[in-house]
Parts: C-alpha cells; structure tokens; sequence
C-alpha cells in the first residue's frame, strides 16, 4: 500500500469502520511507515481535543427541571384515556373508536392552530418577560450567512424622527418557522423583529396576498399587539410591536 | 400486563437521564439559539416518551432518542431536511491530501495543546461555521459516537454518503483552524 492510499482511509480508520481486510493492509502499512503513522496519531489527537470541547455543554439542572414537569403534566390526561377505554363495554367499539378519535384531535389541536404570527406573537411576548435572552454579539450559523439584510441591519440612531436602538438578535427555530429575530427599541418600546425567507414560510400565501395588497407593506391588528411586514423579494420583514413602527420598518428596505 | 405509568416514566427517566448531557449538546450545536435548542429537545423528549411502548428493552436507548430528535429539528426547521436531499455530488476535501494550507496545519499538529488552550473560544466558532449537514453529522459521529450506519439511518442517507459528508466537516474544521491559526499569528 501507498502513503496516499492510505491516507485516504484515515476517517474510516479514525472511527473502527474499516473492512477486516482493509484494516490489515492499513495496519501492516502504518508498522512500517513512520510519516502515515505519526500523521494519523495527530489527526487522532486533533480530533480528540475537538470532541473534549465540545462536549464540554452540559444540560443545566433547569432545563431538566422542565422536562420532568412536562412529563409528569403528560401522564394525567393519558392516564384518564386509558381508563376510559377501558370502562366502555366492548359492544361498542364504534364509540370507542370515536371517542379515541376525539382524543386524538383534541390532543393535536394546539400544535396545528399555531398560525406563524400566533407564533411571532409569542416569541416577542417571551421576550418581554425575559424567557428568553438576545445577545448583543450577533454570530449567525452558517446557514443564515445568505441573508444579506442581516448584514445591513438598521442601526442605533434617529430615524425619521425615532429612537431606534438595536439591541441583538439571535436565530430562532420555533414550531413550523424560522428566521432571525431581531430585537430593537423605538421610541423607548421594544419591538421583535422577524426576518423570515420566503422559501420558508408555511403560511406565506396568506402573508402575500396582505403584502401584495399593500404593495408590499401590511399591518395586521392584533389586539394589544400590531403586526407589521415588509415584502424585500426574498424576505419578509415582520415586526411585532405595541409601537407604531413603520419608519423603523422602511429603513429595512433601504439596505 | 398493567404496568403502571408511574414505573413506565420512572424506567423511562432513568434511561433519559444517562443521556441528558449528550441530547441537549447536540441539540444546542445544532440549532445554535439555547431557548429553541430546549424547545425542540422537549418536543423530542415528549414525543419519544409517548412512544415508549415501542422501545425495545436492552436495545440502545440513545440511538432510540435521536432518532426523535433529529425528527424534531428537521421539523423545526426545513432547511436542513432539505439541505440533505439536495447531497453533493463533489465528494471535495479529504482531510489529509487537501490542506493547501499544509504548512500552517503541521504547526498545529506539531503542537496541539498550545494551540487548543489558545483557540478555545473559537472552536465554537468553527463549527458554527459548517453547514448544518456537517455540523450533524461530525457531531452524530465524533462527539456522539455513532456508527457510520446509525447515522446513515438517522438521516435516511446511503452510507457513502454520510462519510463524503464527515470528510468534508472534518477538512473545514481544521481549514478554519489554520484560518484562526494565522489570524492569532500562531503560525503564519
Ligand atoms: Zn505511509
Ligand atoms: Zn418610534
């Protein structure tokens, strides 16, 4: 065997997959060959310290505390459906069936009622309440590297007679949707942004037909809440605020 | 046979929680944002405790769980199921004979520990830096410990395909390392 043949093994050798056959001749090759042999106890040491890195997160006590509740929470009404089931006499299996049914939808109900600005609403009002953290620092995975309007986000300042501020911003992956969210203040009231790709999104065709009405601005009255977007071809902007942020949102469109 | 819920979610806890660590790191790695990482992860946990009826006792319970897992962050999020079906021919990069940055690469293979202990914050930022596609499988792989052919289950990809993939994360990562390597000025 070669130096480069065998080189060509190191992943498969590195992680015990090779073939009984191959793993002879690599190992008949490395007890001769000083260059293969000390190079893959340095990519073995590499990848060694790489793993110790990253293992190094370790599930806080918190989150598992949460866990628990959610699955002591499960077992009540499963336990109801059970004993249900099993007090109907067997003569009716129909009405079994359709009791289970009604069982089963009613359990599925929440997941799927989630419209995404349902969704959006929620993830602002988390943030409200400080469930969840925006780093300052915004590093985004390789996959949001694309969006170019992350790159030219509206910065801090005055804008059309607003005190913007930018605060941070993080990804999120929440039921159906994705997106970065991005969390600004005007005028002293916080406001979510969302960016959201078009390819991504579940119910865009509801959300384009309000964006096409608008020619390419909508609002959506959401109580206490507004709802407002922005159409940038292949993003929307939506914001979530108690505030009326339709400069902030322009400015999105001038990057 | 009425076993009870409570014995059924005691078994279950106690499977669970050997492999604690290892669900919410991947999960973290993967998704990136720490409060969708912990949704996901307990749609997953719920999801497979519902399920449990299914386990088989004295099979392994990890792989078990991912497998909910990795469903759940591919229905968090489309783009990475569809980042898997679109594979990549270009099978690219093999660790050792790519490295057009060789030179800078020895240095670091020379010297592990100094460069580690300097590069720590950034190994993060290097996986960060892989495509959600690497970055699951090097993580399923090397941090997990999963065989190349759970893996190829997990993802419903051909084996071969898996290790072009775990080929490249591996050559990035190291790529981005000579890359912070010279920007620290470690090597030049
Ligand atoms: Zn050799
Ligand atoms: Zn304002």
């Amino acid at each position: 065997m070669r130096c480069q043949d065998s080189r060509r093994y190191l992943n498969p050798y590195m992680d015990s997959e090779l073939d009984a056959k191959t793993c002879t001749d690599i190992t008949n090759h490395l007890a001769v060959c000083e260059a293969c042999s000390k190079r893959f106890a340095q990519e073995q040491e590499i990848e060694k310290r790489l793993v110790k890195r990253l293992q190094r997160e370790k599930m806080p006590d918190e989150s598992w505390e949460v866990i628990l509740e959610r699955l002591n929470a499960y077992d009540s009404p499963g336990r109801r459906r059970v004993r249900l089931a099993w007090l109907v006499p067997a003569a009716v299996v129909p009405v079994v069936t359709a009791v289970l049914m009604l069982f089963f939808l009613w359990g599925k109900a929440p997941d799927n009622t989630n419209s995404w600005s349902a969704t959006l609403q929620e993830m602002h009002g988390k943030y409200l309440k400080q469930e969840i953290s925006i780093s300052p620092g915004l590093s985004w995975p390789q996959e949001f590297q694309g969006l170019t309007v992350l790159e030219h986000l509206p910065q801090s300042g005055v804008i059309g007679g607003h005190d913007v501020q930018l605060l941070g911003g993080r990804p999120f992956y929440a039921k159906d949707i994705h997106g970065a969210h991005i969390v600004y203040t005007c005028c002293n009231t916080p406001a979510s942004m969302f960016i959201l790709r078009k390819e991504d999104m579940r119910d865009l065709k509801r959300a384009q037909r309000l964006l096409d009405k608008g020619k390419g601005f909508a609002v959506v009255d959401l109580g206490n809440m507004r709802l407002s977007m922005i159409d940038l071809k292949e993003v929307v902007v939506c914001c979530i605020s108690s505030h009326e942020t339709n400069t902030l949102l322009t400015a999105f469109s001038r990057t | 046979m009425q076993e009870s819920h409570f014995d059924r979610k005691k078994e279950f806890v106690a499977l669970l929680s050997a492999h604690r660590d290892s669900l919410y790191r991947f999960c973290l790695h993967v998704i990136w944002d720490k409060n969708s990482a912990e949704d996901v992860l307990q749609e997953a946990i719920l999801s497979a405790y519902k399920n449990f009826g299914h386990f088989q006792p004295g099979t392994n319970f990890k792989a078990w769980m991912f497998s909910f897992l990795i469903n759940k962050i591919f229905d968090s999020n489309k783009r990475f199921k569809k980042e898997f079906q679109q594979v990549n021919s270009s099978q690219g990069l093999d660790i050792v004979e790519h490295l057009e940055k060789e030179e800078a690469y020895i240095s670091i293979l020379e010297n592990p520990s100094v460069f580690f202990e300097r590069m720590d914050a950034r190994i993060k930022s290097a996986l960060l830096a892989l495509k959600p596609t690497e970055r699951m499988v090097f993580l399923l792989r090397s941090v997990e410990g999963f065989t190349y052919k759970e893996i190829a289950q997990f993802l419903d990809l051909p084996i071969g395909t898996v290790m072009s993939h775990l080929s490249r994360s591996r050559a990035r990562l190291r790529e981005l390392l000579v890359d912070y390597a010279r920007e620290t000025g470690f090597v030049r």
